[in-house]
């Protein structure tokens, strides 16, 4: 047995990565979201970076995007079923909120996250909306049948 | 904020939205108007400025290399926005004004409409040169 002393000891400590439970889990989530849902773990790293910067601009309007917003787009996001999906633009609005939106050819679905559990799901073909639908958070799923019908028949 | 329409700027005024993000302005990749988000502030609350009073210059030192949005207070009504001044909104910037549109809980889906009808009127502004 080898026995270090004190100062080697917390040496040893030192080098090594400091990664708590939760980021390990973490990080295991998102390595198994890229292989099998890309569109997703695409979306989230999107949402992180949007999270990270932003700030209220004088002559543009509030950029950051709070942790609850986050979280909501995160449950939208999490009730989406579908696996293959092209992966989603992500961007802000102003105010606070966040647009979520899949386009294949002259179709999209667009989901805005809005700040204070307002969710509008919104189809569009060739720029011109299609339906725009307020979802309560027990309605999430039903952006399902919109990317369903962007998909096609599988 | 009052939500009164200031009929004191005339329905010819151009007013004009600085386009933060490449998504806020329409086609993405070759843009020739805003996009509907760049009207769909969360709050129904659109900050932008008058064209004539506004500062340029200014605007391009704390906005550098962003693109403007125009569309006409008139097509803003038309839309069911209302406009007012709001001059402490923009620390200091001249013509600073509000596009709003008052959200309740029942017409957000409206308020998304709105958004795309007015974009669709906007153009590009190109600033006069200095």
């Amino acid at each position: 047995m080898i026995t270090l002393d004190r100062d080697t000891r917390l040496e040893k400590v030192c080098e090594v990565e400091l990664v708590s439970k939760a980021e390990a889990s973490a990080r295991l989530v998102a390595a198994s979201i890229s292989t099998t849902t890309p569109w997703l773990a695409s979306a989230l790293s999107a949402l992180w970076e949007l999270r990270a910067t932003g700030e209220f601009e004088p002559g543009v309007g509030d950029l950051h995007v709070s942790v609850e917003t986050a979280d909501q787009v995160g449950r939208v996001l999490g009730s989406i079923k579908l696996q293959w999906l092209p992966a989603p633009d992500v961007t802000r609005v102003s105010g606070g909120g966040v647009v979520l939106r899949w386009s294949v050819a002259d179709q999209e679905v667009e989901i805005a996250v809005l700040p204070r559990e307002r969710v509008l799901l919104t189809t569009l073909q060739a720029g011109e909306i299609l339906e725009s639908q307020p979802l309560s958070p027990t309605e999430y799923s039903k952006a399902n049948d919109g990317l369903k019908t962007l998909m096609g028949p599988s | 904020m009052p939500f009164i329409d200031d009929r004191g700027i005339a329905d010819d005024v151009v007013l004009v939205r600085v386009l933060r993000y490449a998504f806020w302005a329409y086609p993405k990749d070759q843009p020739t108007r805003p996009s509907s988000i760049a009207f769909f502030d969360s709050n129904g609350e659109n900050s932008c400025f008058i064209a004539s009073e506004a500062d340029f210059a200014r605007l391009a030192e704390r906005f550098p290399e962003q693109r403007y949005g125009a569309v006409t207070a008139a097509a803003a009504r038309a839309a069911g926005f209302i406009v007012w001044r709001d001059e402490e909104g923009a620390d200091g910037l001249p013509g600073h004004v509000i596009v709003g549109y008052q959200l309740t809980e029942a017409n957000l889906a409206r308020y998304r409409k709105a958004a795309e009808q007015l974009s669709k009127t906007g153009t590009i502004y190109k600033p006069p040169r200095p």
